[in-house]
């Protein structure tokens, strides 16, 4: 016992201590809750709501497409009801529900107290309940997009998408994204640095990794897609000719960025399942995870070469002959680490050291096995390109996205509804009414969906409202939709469970599985007691007592040595403690913030302009209060084990803050470079509408050499303000002076930009080269407007002496956004300027 | 820490410059009719076989990438975990790479084949 890094008995207080700190608020106030337990359940029982509800609206469908010639629904509202299904089960569905399995599963099994930013999650996941509400509710009235879930122009430009019908999903989602991306942000920094010491990469467990590299995907495909919003909304509202052919702009420009997003969307979905599915295999055959290394690889390979993919939804678009074979080869490649995992799956479960336990989670695995493998053989058949020539836009199409999703994430899904229901109810779900859930389940899915294939290659086209009645497609069309009444059947049967068996709370049963991970060790409102030493990648298993001494305060931070809410921050390959990071406590003010910010959003959609910005404001608002709490001064070292004293404020490249900025610049990177791609893309595309023979001259060298220099300028200012931060305790106005400026100096650069470039004439709605020179101030306005917020708080915080040399966060941050945004600024200025001077 | 990650994601990385260059290359050049067929199609398999190489040197001798990479000594605990992966990532991006190789091959450059 005398090597645990903690001695014991432990004294009550701390006990208390952690208690009374972590306690979750009570009422009204529960809404202020920012506990990854609390939130993560709202947060997975929003994504199942949105589920059944896409559910509804697909028996809906399926009830129209029963039999030929059916006038059940209108096909308008057909093509409201196939687009908001689709749409809400991918984005309103899939992603947050396995997004919040992370926020609340992660901190568990890395016995972390909490994630690195639980107000951040705590709004990402208010903002998408909001926002994914309002959608949604768009179907009642008809003002539903009709799109499909893809939204390709030149459908959905104004011309022959009238009405606010298609803005909803273009600003509606638009923003769900951003919320998608913060929480990613949250996941990589939490998996990086808050996992107990002795947790190395090698020991991680695998969910953490598929979270990993989930959370790592979203920061580079979402931004593409965010662009792709942006330009169709331009275009939708100012008349920016992006996607118009006729003045330069290409369709095709969409479908490129709405799929270097969409199919990494898929693996983002099926990834973080997968890690389920590896973490439950082990449990129920009760042996090590057979090829650990395998899957680690496996999972990375699928995470990049997903970004290969996406032209094979572009087969039949004219694209030549070898760049298909390229993305064919690709899509060939990225089936071998599936296979990989599928076979690591079926090992594990042989090399059980008892029988592979039939339960319900292990019921779903194998249902999930069986659809899965189904729907990866069907995709290497579309990845043929003469086979897709014929598939395309069938319902072979919709049996297979349908197998792969349903089989790759919503059976996983619920095989983790009844494994990790212990972890926040106290009841377990039952396993009767599971194997109901799962038989019907299974069988109204296949008899839902196997007979599509048929129907598809027998020629029904996907996303037809109805179909005449003697084309031989009916029996199958009928079987489908029994199918489908039989799979929602099953869900019912779960909600009946749900019901009856859950409880929210603590105080269930202690590991029920005899799982050999963190999770299961006991657990109250604080996660673990202590924060234990992890030597193997089962410690349950391995380090026997674990789960007592843990109880017992007996390894890390077994108190709350700071007074308030914190987390030990460890190294992030060899999980090395490094310092007490101090967490923020339940708040509206993130709550507010999210409400503004949705309703900025939401009230842009439907043109009420003023209101919209006074939202706006007042989220901006509640964000100023909410950081302006944070960044709490050191406490100074404090013991968080025996021989062990932490820091509790850090600064520069260890602190979690700089991490999660320098994600937050990939973010803003990947975004522009899918920019630069699209700038380039339409270039080759419409040579003949680029300046200088195309298009009104640029303007003199003189305008980008003085946007340039302003932009040097307030770099050099940053970087002289934060020599001149004062001694701790002393104001200095002469700090945010200089931020003030430095601010100034990049809403000038831009201004200059903007200005030369109207001087000569340019018309952003004449050409997509007008419009794609205006849209690089617009992006970077966009950073600049970021920039002179944090600029000014940075300064605001120096005058009231809370900026000083030591406790120097907000200033690093502001610094860091600055640089950055000064580099893309230049960068821009030379694509700008140099690349049709190259052309000559 | 980010080099260690770029040096796991060496092959990887060095597959994805392949389909970028490779898929850049390929489509501007057909777009804009500059050079003949047969030479785009020499300029599509070079790429591929150079990376290709790049990846398998690296895996050959990992030790001074990740000195190169990280400017520190491989960690002894962390190498073998480290080493594996790097050499599986790698080893199925050279497998992907040789898929596409495949494809410059067989394929005429600039051709619609429809
Ligand atoms: C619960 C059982 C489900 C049923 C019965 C069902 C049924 C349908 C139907 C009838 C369509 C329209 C086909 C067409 O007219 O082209 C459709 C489309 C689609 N479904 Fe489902 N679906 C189910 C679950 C899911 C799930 C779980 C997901 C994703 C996670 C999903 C994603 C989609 C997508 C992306 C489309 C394409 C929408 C479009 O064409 O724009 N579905 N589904």
């Amino acid at each position: 016992m005398n090597d645990l890094p903690n001695s014991g008995p432990r004294p009550a207080s701390e006990l208390e201590d952690l208690k009374r700190i972590w306690a979750t608020p009570g009422g009204f106030r529960l809404l202020t809750a920012v506990n990854n337990t609390v939130v993560g359940t709202l947060y997975i029982g929003a994504a199942f709501l949105f589920f059944v509800l896409a559910g509804i609206l697909a028996l809906l469908m399926r009830t129209q497409l029963a039999v030929g010639d059916n006038t059940f629904l209108s096909q308008d509202l057909y093509n409201q009801l196939f687009t908001t299904h689709g749409t809400t089960m991918m984005f309103l569905f899939a992603v947050p529900a396995v997004e919040a399995l992370g926020v609340m599963l992660l901190p568990q099994m890395l016995a972390a107290r909490d994630l690195p930013f639980p107000r951040l999650s705590a709004f990402a996941i208010w903002a998408y309940i909001i926002g994914g509400l309002v959608f949604f509710s768009t179907i009642f009235y008809d003002m539903a997009p009709k799109g499909g879930w893809f939204m390709y122009p030149p459908l959905t430009l104004k011309e022959y998408s009238p009405g606010d019908n298609a803005d909803f999903w273009l600003l509606g989602i638009g923003f769900i994204e951003i919320s998608a991306i913060a929480g990613a942000i949250e996941i990589i920094v939490g998996v990086l640095r808050t996992r107990p010491p002795g947790m190395t990469l090698a020991k991680m467990p695998i969910f953490a990794w598929a979270m990993l590299i989930f959370a790592a995907m979203i920061v580079f495909a979402f931004p593409a897609v965010i662009l792709a919003t942006m330009l169709l909304e331009i275009e939708r509202t100012f008349g920016w000719p992006f996607f118009t052919a006729a003045l330069g702009g290409d369709a095709l420009l969409w479908q490129h960025l709405f799929w270097f997003f969409g199919h990494p969307e898929v693996y983002i979905i099926f990834l973080p399942a997968a890690g389920l599915v590896s973490m439950m295999i082990p449990t129920m055959a009760q042996t090590p995870l057979v090829g650990y290394r395998l899957i680690v690889v496996a999972l990375i390979a699928t995470g990049f070469f997903s970004f290969g993919l996406w032209v094979h939804h572009m087969f039949t678009t004219g694209i030549p002959g070898l760049s298909l074979a390229f993305f064919s080869a690709a899509s060939m490649a990225v089936s071998v680490p599936s296979g990989i995992q599928v076979f690591s799956w079926i090992a594990t479960m042989a090399a059980g050291r008892q029988r592979f336990r039939i339960t319900v989670p292990s019921l779903f695995i194998l249902g999930f096995l069986f659809i899965f493998v189904l729907g990866g053989l069907t995709g290497v058949m579309v990845a043929v390109v003469p086979f897709d020539f014929q598939a395309h836009d069938s319902y072979f199409i919709v049996a297979h996205l349908h197998y792969v999703l349903v089989g790759g994430m919503v059976f996983p899904l619920f095989a983790t509804f009844y494994y990790w229901a212990p972890l926040v109810s106290s009841r377990m779900l039952s396993e009767r009414l599971g194997k109901w859930t799962f038989g019907l389940m299974f069988i109204g899915f296949n008899t839902a969906f196997f007979p599509m294939h048929i129907t598809g290659l027998s020629g029904m086209p996907r996303r037809v409202w109805t179909y005449p009645g003697n084309l031989g497609w009916d029996i199958l069309n009928t079987i489908s939709t029994v199918g489908a009444f039989i799979m929602a059947a099953g869900v019912l049967v779960f909600i009946l469970d749900l019901v009856r068996n859950f409880r929210f709370g603590q105080g269930g049963v202690q590991n029920p599985w005899n799982a050999g991970t963190l999770e299961f060790l006991p657990n109250d409102v604080y996660s673990t007691r202590s924060i234990p030493h992890v030597t193997s990648r089962e410690p349950v298993w391995d380090q026997p007592g674990l789960a007592e001494q843990v109880d017992q305060g007996l390894h890390y931070l077994p108190n709350a040595p700071t007074g308030g809410r914190e987390t030990l921050i460890t190294s992030a390959i060899e999980a090395k403690p490094q310092y007490v990071l101090q967490m923020p406590g339940p708040s509206w003010s993130h709550l507010i913030a999210a409400a503004g910010t949705a309703a900025f959003f939401l009230l842009l959609t439907v043109k009420q302009v003023n209101i919209a910005i006074a939202c706006g404001v007042l989220a901006i608002g509640a964000c100023l209060f909410w950081t302006w709490q944070l960044d709490r001064p050191s406490q100074g070292e404090v013991q968080v084990a025996r021989n062990l004293r932490l820091p509790t404020y850090i600064t520069g490249p260890l602190s979690h803050s700089w991490w999660a900025m320098v994600v937050l610049m990939l973010v803003s990177a990947s975004l522009y470079l899918s920019y630069v791609f699209a700038y380039l893309y339409l270039w080759t595309v419409s040579p003949e509408v680029w300046a200088p023979a195309g298009s009104p001259g640029l303007p003199g060298i003189a305008y980008p050499a003085i946007s340039a220099t302003l932009l040097v300028v307030g770099t050099g200012l940053v970087i002289a303000s934060g020599k001149m931060l004062p001694q701790p305790g002393r104001q200095s106005p002469s700090v945010a002076a200089l931020l003030a400026l430095a601010a100034a100096a990049m809403v000038a650069a831009i201004a200059v930009e903007v200005w030369g470039h109207l001087g000569t004439g340019l018309d952003p709605a004449a050409s997509s080269y007008g419009a794609m020179v205006f849209m690089a101030s617009v992006l970077e306005g966009q950073i600049a407007f970021a920039v002179v917020i944090m600029c000014l708080f940075a300064g605001a915080r120096a005058v009231t002496r809370q900026l000083d040399r030591d406790r120097r966060v907000t200033f690093d941050n502001a610094a860091l956004l600055y640089y950055y945004a000064a580099a893309q600024g230049l960068f821009g200025l030379l694509l700008i300027h140099g690349f049709p001077r190259l052309l000559g | 820490m980010i080099g260690t990650l770029i040096f796991i994601l060496t092959g990887p990385i060095l597959w994805a410059a392949d389909l970028t260059i490779i898929y850049g290359a390929q489509s501007s050049l057909c777009a804009f009719g500059a050079l003949p067929p047969q030479i785009v199609g020499w300029l599509v398999l070079a790429p591929c076989v150079i990376l290709m190489g790049l990846v398998l040197l690296a895996l050959a001798k990992p030790s001074p990438v990740f000195r190169g990479l990280t400017g520190a000594s491989p960690p002894p605990e962390q190498w073998p975990f480290l080493l594996s992966i790097t050499r599986l990532l790698g080893g199925i991006s050279v497998l992907a790479m040789v898929y596409f190789s495949i494809a410059a091959l067989l394929l005429p450059a600039c051709g619609q084949l429809r």
